[in-house]
């Protein structure tokens, strides 16, 4: 029961998001997936998943055909999307999981046995070594997401989607993992696989389509072509939106922090030094460490190994107040969870960690704070200009301006980290953030270090770019170099242990 | 400028008319959470006003606060605890072991009162110390932690002395049932208590980070704020708070008793709190609010006394009191966002429809 999308198109209001993708999957296939962010690959998903009714085309399950889907009726069709983030019960065994909502059952008794040795068919099939009774605590990442799998083979689905399975497991696990999957060909099942990492195109897949601007890029058997074609698909003709800032005259001088073999949770070793006047990026996909990077910098995350150094003196950080009194600031990424308390007022949010400055003996200074705030609301332009209203009443972009102003007039702050700074914002207060930052860098005395997803920011902003894959540091990029194409390939071609097979 | 008109911005600002209104039903919401209980207060007094003589006396009065000032004293510290998103259960206890020792301070080991006073304070605080570092530091979770301290300190207390100890001496009298320039010396305690507490929180920078902290503890860690320090802190302010209201009720009765000093009071200080519009899971609430419910509480036990009401009808209306506190948490962390949620959705809608 092979599928098929034949010309299916989607607009978001009036932009054209997918413009006429054809995607075949015979039986017993691996399709790989494969395309930058933005390029249509998850709105395909949901067009076929039923999240998102496409504008015109077909999709062809097996001998039924549908113009557009509901999720229930795509759930009703057999096609089963398997996401990143499980929904499998810890505390319960592999077999409890297994058949978790559709237990065998004898009037209210659950058949426990015929579940685990079912189970224990499955398990088998795939190539996994484990006990139907295990627990899922202490059970790796790569087995739960074979045990998610196995769910959803049960219900007989005539298409599985697995999107990006690998995007958060180790290497080690992605390995394992993809012994599993390969054991799923024998299902005779169309299979899409969305991924980011290239050995698996290679190692897993039968075909693969590649996905850029809303149209194919290119399509066909794995064995038919190489990785550089791929990645070429991918990353397409270099982009020239941006020129990239003029080096500053304090690139030359000494770093001002400077990291040797740091080692912290999801990352390193890392070197990487940043010099006054001087805008560091960091780039990197999804799962690759930005995030973890900056937090270890700012000592919000154990490090296990590696030396800091802030001006050229070794510094021992224990904690983010540390951080601070070193002269190291963070604006984090994820407002509402980790900066923005969006019950307090816009200037009590500004405030917050400036309250011991701004005060004296403990006691707070309305008028300093005031002052302080009003500067600040002048220099980013804050829109609406109030500080007595409620911080989540604001838009993301001005929201995350108070977060950045927090620490821009601050005085002794000298190293600011930035982990995906306009997540979320809008294009004036981009703008407004950028200039912000520009003038933080621009006496030649202070540094930044900004993390992002997308090229252009980091092409616009940035002086020197550093390419994290897999937690370590694939590759340097300064001035000229910094272009969408560069970025995306050091991203991809990462430094990966030699193909299991 | 028509360029960012354009944008749908979070906050609506349309005409000023319509925002001024806006500004006032949303006050509104507010308003009726923050006052429902003033109003309740009023309305009770005036049902035991009409029903007793002697309930709107000024002496009535006095008698109220002052039989309330050492609950007070506790409740203006924890209240602190409260909206850092903590909370000690073991400070029924704590006042137990803290008013046995400075009774025994006084009639046993033969100390002078100031002594003996220092000696009820500084075991509270270090009950408080202990769960600070089990609760702060280590981050065990509170409710358990303080749980289990409860039982420990009450056990320590019958320990070193299982049988009442009576008779603490003139200077204990006198803070007990002294008045200083007329007014009750426990009455003179507990407005400074409150005050302090008042001011802790609106003129020190530790007063906005209690906030910050019980709202969204990761965000104050990673700006930079001290949320190990602070609760920490808090905890050995609310030990201390205890041990200073363990001394003050051995004061008023000239005593204390192992077994039934402080018993429950906790429940009653939680009743307060939460009652007071203080959130269990932290980051909102006022000392005005909670300076009310402590009065709400204390009127409601001298009311139904004066009517001769049973005290288990007391301890049924007491325990109404914990669960109808929890109505009002609901109705400010889960039922006011969402109306104000709604109420914002709406506004935009009509917004647009009058831009279009």
């Amino acid at each position: 029961m092979p599928f098929e999308v034949i010309n299916l198109r989607k607009s978001y209001g009036g932009v054209e998001v997918l413009k006429g993708i054809d995607l075949k999957i015979a039986d017993g296939e691996i399709h790989a997936l494969l395309g930058a962010n933005g390029a249509g690959k998850s709105t395909l998903i949901k067009c076929i998943a039923g999240a998102v009714q496409p504008d015109d085309g077909q999709i062809h399950v097996g001998r039924e055909r549908f113009r557009s889907l509901t999720p229930r009726e795509a759930r009703q069709a057999g096609i089963t999307v398997i996401y990143q983030d499980l929904s499998l019960a810890a505390s319960l065994t592999v077999a409890d999981n297994v058949f978790l909502g559709q237990e065998l059952r004898v009037g209210p008794f659950v058949r426990r046995r015929a579940q685990e040795a079912e189970t224990a068919v499955w398990l088998d099939k795939l190539g996994i070594d484990l006990d139907p009774s295990t627990v899922l605590t202490g059970i790796g990442h790569a087995e739960l997401q074979a045990i998610e799998i196995i769910k959803s083979l049960r219900t007989r689905p005539r298409l599985l989607i697995l999107d990006e399975p690998t995007a958060a497991l180790s290497e080690r696990e992605a390995a394992r993992l993809r012994q599993h999957l390969l054991a799923l060909k024998g299902q005779d099942l169309p299979i899409l696989y969305v991924t980011h990492r290239m050995n698996e195109v290679f190692e897993l897949a039968d075909r693969f389509t590649v996905l850029r601007g809303g149209q194919v890029a290119l399509a066909g058997e794995v064995r038919a072509h190489d990785r550089e074609e791929i990645i070429g698909a991918i990353v397409g003709r270099q982009m020239q939106a941006a020129t990239p800032p003029e080096a500053q005259a304090g690139v030359q001088a000494a770093p001002l922090l400077e990291a040797r073999g740091l080692l912290a949770g999801g990352i390193g070793p890392v070197d990487l030094q940043v010099r006054p006047g001087e805008i560091l990026g960091v780039f990197g996909l999804v799962g690759s460490g930005r995030t973890e990077l900056l937090e270890a910098l700012f000592a919000a995350r154990p490090s296990y190994a590696g030396e800091l150094r802030i001006e050229g003196r070794p510094v021992r950080l224990k904690g983010p107040a540390q951080a601070v009194a070193a002269g190291v600031a963070l604006v984090p990424a994820d407002r509402p969870r980790n900066s923005v308390f969006a019950s307090l007022s816009a200037q009590e949010n500004w405030s917050l960690p400036n309250l011991s400055v701004l005060g004296r003996f403990g006691l707070r200074r309305p008028g300093a704070e005031r002052a302080g705030f009003d500067r600040m609301a002048e220099q980013l332009d804050l829109r609406p200009r109030r500080a007595d209203l409620e911080a989540g009443r604001f838009s993301g972009g001005n929201q995350q301006k108070l977060v950045l102003g927090r620490w821009l007039d601050r005085a002794g702050c000298r190293v600011l980290l930035l982990d995906e700074p306009t997540q979320g914002v809008d294009v004036g207060a981009r703008r407004d953030l950028y200039d912000g930052l520009e003038r933080f860098v621009a006496g030649g005395e202070r540094a930044a270090i900004v993390t992002s997803s997308e090229p252009d920011e980091l092409i616009q902003l940035a002086h020197r770019v550093i390419v994290l894959a897999h937690g370590k540091v694939a590759g340097e990029l300064r001035g000229a170099q910094i272009t969408e194409s560069n970025l995306l390939e050091l991203a991809h071609h990462s430094p990966e242990p030699a193909l299991a097979s | 400028m028509s360029s960012t008109s354009a944008l749908p911005s979070a906050s609506p600002a349309p005409a000023p008319a319509r925002l001024g209104s806006w500004f006032k039903r949303l006050g509104n919401i507010d308003f009726a959470l923050n006052n429902i209980l003033l109003l309740a207060l009023i309305l009770l007094c005036a049902v035991f006003a009409v029903q007793s003589p002697v309930f709107f006396t000024w002496s009535n009065a006095e008698i109220i606060l002052t039989n309330n000032a050492a609950i007070g004293v506790l409740v203006a510290a924890m209240t602190l605890l409260a909206i850092a998103g903590h909370v000690d259960l073991s400070v029924g206890s704590n006042i137990a072991l803290s008013s046995m020792i400075a009774a025994l301070c006084m009639t046993e080991w033969e100390c002078s009162a100031p002594v003996a006073i220092a000696a009820g304070i500084g075991t509270g605080a270090l009950a408080g110390a202990a769960n600070g570092v089990m609760c702060a530091l280590l981050r065990f979770n509170p409710i358990i932690v303080t749980l289990g301290m409860l039982g420990i300190l009450r056990g320590a207390t019958l320990l070193i002395n299982n049988t009442e100890v009576y008779g603490l001496g003139d200077a204990f009298n006198t803070l007990g049932n002294g008045a200083f320039l007329g007014v009750p010396v426990l009455l003179w305690i507990v407005v400074a208590c409150f005050a302090a507490s008042a001011l802790f929180i609106s003129l020190t920078t530790w007063g906005r980070y209690i906030y910050a902290i019980g709202i969204n503890a990761h965000a104050a860690f990673l700006a930079a704020l001290p949320v190990r320090a602070l609760p920490f802190a808090l905890y050995v302010i609310t030990g201390a708070a205890a041990g200073l209201a363990g001394v003050m009720l051995a004061a008023r009765v000239d005593g204390s008793s192992p077994g039934s000093m402080g018993l429950q009071m906790e429940l009653q200080a939680l009743t307060i709190i939460l009652l007071g519009g203080v959130a269990f899971a932290g980051g909102r609430g006022r000392m005005t609010g909670v300076i009310i419910a402590w009065i709400f509480l204390g009127v409601l036990s001298n009311g139904l006394t004066l009517l001769n009401v049973t005290p288990f009808v007391q301890l049924v209306a007491s325990g109404l009191a914990l669960v109808f506190a929890a109505a009002l948490d609901t109705l400010g962390t889960v039922i006011a966002p969402r109306l104000e949620q709604r109420r914002r959705a709406l506004e935009q809608q009509r917004a647009q429809a009058a831009r279009a």
